[in-house]
């Protein structure tokens, strides 16, 4: 049986931390090893940061979804923004990095699932999905 | 946890020497750009890291380093991060910066 945890955070990057550290406690609370609980810290982290970056202006709030299940642990970071052009992502070259962009290609390197939605129009949602050991 | 950082140059080695503790996020990571901005523009040198009290970074604190490199590069100097912790080491290694910057 899944078990959520809401959040809804002001679009401000103060409080990303409150996020990140909120993420890390579930995740040591669901026996995730040390190195899993800094992947999840770090991808939960950009895809907050993506939110402030694209979302809305800071009077409002985005969400954070923590769906905990026997076998994985989903994070949704839904925000309410203009919407993130998914279209218009490159995978970033390794061998002359930019100063931005590398936001995304890390998420998918530290997760086991990433799912970037925009379907509705109405902001993103980005779906970080850890499996549990 | 906050960021916290310290400065001091070595004028023999012509090098900006910065000790970070605590976390380097989108919030933190404007901090860094300005005081690195701020030591150029006194001095273009090489930038050394110490890290073994740095327990986060994001994109956004990458992103500040990559242009930090980028700008002293010019002038041929060198950003090395020293002593990483294993997470922020991980984080040099997927991201390919580990062969960007020296790593030690």
């Amino acid at each position: 049986m899944n078990e959520k945890i809401s959040l809804s955070v002001p679009n401000k990057t103060e409080y990303v931390s409150v996020v990140r550290m909120t993420a890390a406690f579930i995740a040591s609370q669901l026996d995730c090893d040390i190195d899993q609980i800094e992947d999840i810290k770090l991808a939960v982290s950009e895809a907050c940061n993506n939110a402030i970056q694209h979302g809305a202006s800071a009077d409002i709030s985005y969400d954070i979804e923590f769906i905990i299940s026997p076998q994985k642990l989903e994070i949704n970071i839904i925000d309410h923004g203009s919407g993130f052009l998914q279209t218009a992502y490159k995978e970033p070259n390794l061998a002359d990095p930019k100063e931005n962009g590398l936001g995304i290609f890390i998420m998918q390197s530290l997760m086991d699932d990433v799912i970037i939605d925009t379907s509705n129009q109405l902001g993103t949602t980005i779906k970080l999905i850890k499996n549990i050991n | 946890m906050a960021l916290i950082i310290r400065q001091h140059y070595v004028p023999e080695q012509e090098n900006w020497q910065l000790t970070l503790s605590g976390e380097i996020d989108i919030d933190s990571s404007t901090r860094l750009k300005e005081l690195i901005e701020q030591l150029i523009a006194q001095k273009t040198a090489h930038i050394t890291l110490e890290c073994s009290e740095l327990s986060f970074i994001d994109s956004t604190g990458l992103g500040v380093l990559i242009s930090a490199q980028k700008r002293i590069k010019q002038d041929d100097y060198q950003l090395t991060i020293n002593n990483p912790k294993k997470n922020v080491e991980k984080l040099l290694h997927i991201t390919g910066l580990n062969k960007i910057f020296n790593v030690n």
